[in-house]
């Protein structure tokens, strides 16, 4: 029966200059490490690449004599990899990674957003048919609706200012917008661009 | 039930890094020597 050499007593023997206590501390707690690393990143290219800065980590702070032993060798290195999976999300949330093929032409999901004059018109157009429209709806009806869509209101909000029920509010916006079908579908127009 | 779990466990492959990345490591601690200068430490990879 082999005795397993404790954790601190390889770590010991590593700052002391035995370059083979690092290799059995590595194997001992690879998958360990491996495995909480891709539980939080799910890339196993990205995994092998934090792994192997956590240790790179290690060797500098061993290596330097600035280790200290007060805790345990494992929850130590899996506190450096919990920080470079953090620095991973942050660094990827300031700079995000596109990965497309070379039959996929990212510029056919990413659009300018800004209209061009003609759009711009068009879009005016509506608007400005559509408040026509807002205008033949019961006054009930119609002050919900305005509420809602154009000052951007909750139905909470609406009940409030109304003094109706957050049901009766719903009731009415739905109504309205019953209403307003039938009224574009009963004269034929047309609001799209 | 058993069955069932052992069925599951047979999905997930453990997940390790590759032997190149120890292999790396190691090479690299070997590599790795620190010079003291006074109160100083400096980490020095010779070739």
């Amino acid at each position: 029966m082999s005795v397993q050499i404790e954790d601190s007593e390889l770590v010991r023997d590593y700052i002391s200059g035995d370059e083979k206590a690092l290799e059995v501390l590595i194997n001992r707690h690879n998958q360990r490490i491996t495995s909480f690393i891709y539980s939080k990143v799910l890339d196993r290219d990205i995994t092998e690449d934090i792994f192997q800065d956590t240790f790179i980590k290690v060797i500098k702070t061993l290596k330097k004599g600035t280790y200290s032993e007060e805790g345990k060798f494992l929850p130590w290195v899996m506190r450096i990899s919990h920080n470079l999976i953090i620095d991973h999300f942050r660094k990827n949330k300031r700079m995000p990674m596109f990965e497309g093929s070379d039959d996929f032409n990212i510029f056919s999901v990413i659009g300018d957003d800004k209209l061009n004059a003609e759009k711009q018109i068009i879009k005016d157009q509506i608007n400005s048919d559509l408040r026509i429209l807002v205008e033949e709806l019961p006054d009930d009806q119609k002050e919900v609706l305005l509420m809602r869509i154009y000052k951007d209101m909750s139905f909470k909000e609406i009940s409030e200012n109304t003094g109706v029920s957050i049901n009766t509010a719903l009731g009415r916006m739905r109504y309205a917008l019953i209403n307003l079908r039938k009224i574009i579908e009963k004269n034929n127009i047309v609001l799209t661009a | 039930m058993e069955k069932i779990y052992f069925e599951y466990q047979k999905k997930f492959s453990p997940v390790k890094a590759s032997t190149e990345t120890i292999e790396f490591l190691i090479s690299y601690s070997r590599a790795l020597y620190t010079v003291k200068h006074d109160d100083l430490k400096f980490n020095v990879i010779l070739n």
